[in-house]
């Protein structure tokens, strides 16, 4: 009896086994390559504001080129995984079909995803208005409690991405990595930074440790010997 | 209450093992795995893993197909119906009896 087996009479069989399931997702650490990867595109999107002017070609070509490549690698990268993981893992990683996802819950969760991001846009349209508008009408850079808007832009950003991690995939390198976000995101606020160089920090710091974990635990799972079958 | 845990004693010996248990929870939480899958996530060792199986499948709780991919030997494990109640039924008297 393993560690794991002994708690399978003290817990719901279900909840482990689902737990089981997301932990082998994660195991190859070609998940957290692509997350990195996402992630650098976000901050370089932002980067884009920092090192262009607004409005010019650099600026709209940077815009337009990383939505292509963010909705490409975001609906092309669970195939690409699927198929890296049969053409080249599978002696490593095993066979798995996995039940056909629920389409109703899968709707009622994009809703709820959709209906916090457009919140959550919202408020960070209030706050770029307080920063970057309201200074130039007279009315003076705006202070809320410790820091000024874009300070709790990068407090909210790093918090709910580290929860994120933490929450949603429940391993101690994300529980790290989550960790580590939303302390960079206070430490920002302090800094007094701007919105896009603050953001492009954050998201630019996130996406490399991301990256950095994912090669790290992609060369390990390589140099596992592969399994014979049976 | 003491009918409750009376049920106890109903309990399927065969998947109330904690390392066949998992298993068989594992293959419910999934259409099917093979057994290099179900080794590298149950932590459990090969000759464990395959003596537990044959277990399963002489139970009827678990459907054992060879195969191969390419050159890669398969052998794919399903949940079968029987096991699939046999599963549900130890859920409600653990929760019933706990």
């Amino acid at each position: 009896m393993n560690e794991i087996s002994r708690h399978m009479t003290d817990e719901d069989p279900n909840v482990i086994a689902n737990r089981l399931i997301n932990k082998a997702e994660y195991r190859d650490g070609l998940r957290e390559i692509v997350i990195g990867v996402l992630i650098l595109m976000f901050a370089s999107l932002t980067g884009s504001e920092v090192i262009f002017k607004p409005g010019s070609f650099g600026s709209k070509a940077t815009f337009w080129g990383m939505m292509l490549l963010l909705s490409m690698l975001g609906f092309g990268s669970q195939w690409a995984i699927k198929k890296v993981r049969k053409r080249f893992l599978i002696g490593k990683m095993g066979y798995v079909k996995l039940k056909p996802v629920n389409r109703k819950r899968l709707g009622i969760r994009l809703g709820i995803i959709l209906g916090l991001s457009f919140v959550i846009a919202a408020l960070a349209a209030f706050a770029m208005f307080k920063v970057v508008i309201a200074p130039h009408r007279g009315g003076g850079g705006v202070i809320w409690g410790f820091f000024p808007p874009a300070g709790w832009a990068f407090v909210g950003t790093g918090i709910i991405g580290g929860a994120v991690m933490v929450f949603r995939v429940r391993l101690l390198r994300y529980a790290i990595g989550g960790v580590i976000m939303a302390v960079m995101g206070i430490l920002l606020a302090f800094n007094r930074v701007s919105l896009p160089v603050g953001l492009t920090t954050l998201y630019g710091f996130a996406g490399l440790l991301a990256l950095l974990s994912g090669c790290v635990v992609f060369l390990l799972f390589l140099r596992q010997p592969t399994g014979t079958g049976e | 209450m003491s009918a409750k845990i009376q049920r106890l004693a109903e309990i399927d010996r065969v998947i109330h093992e904690p390392a066949r248990l998992m298993i068989v929870a594992l293959l419910a939480a999934v259409e099917e795995a093979d057994f290099q899958y179900l080794r590298q996530t149950t932590g459990l060792t090969q000759g464990n893993l395959s003596a537990h199986l044959s277990k399963l499948e002489e139970a009827g709780y678990v459907a054992i197909e060879k195969t191969f991919r390419g050159k890669y030997p398969l052998t794919i494990c399903r949940l079968s119906k029987r096991g699939r109640e046999v599963l549900d039924n130890y859920r409600k008297v653990i929760r019933a009896a706990l």
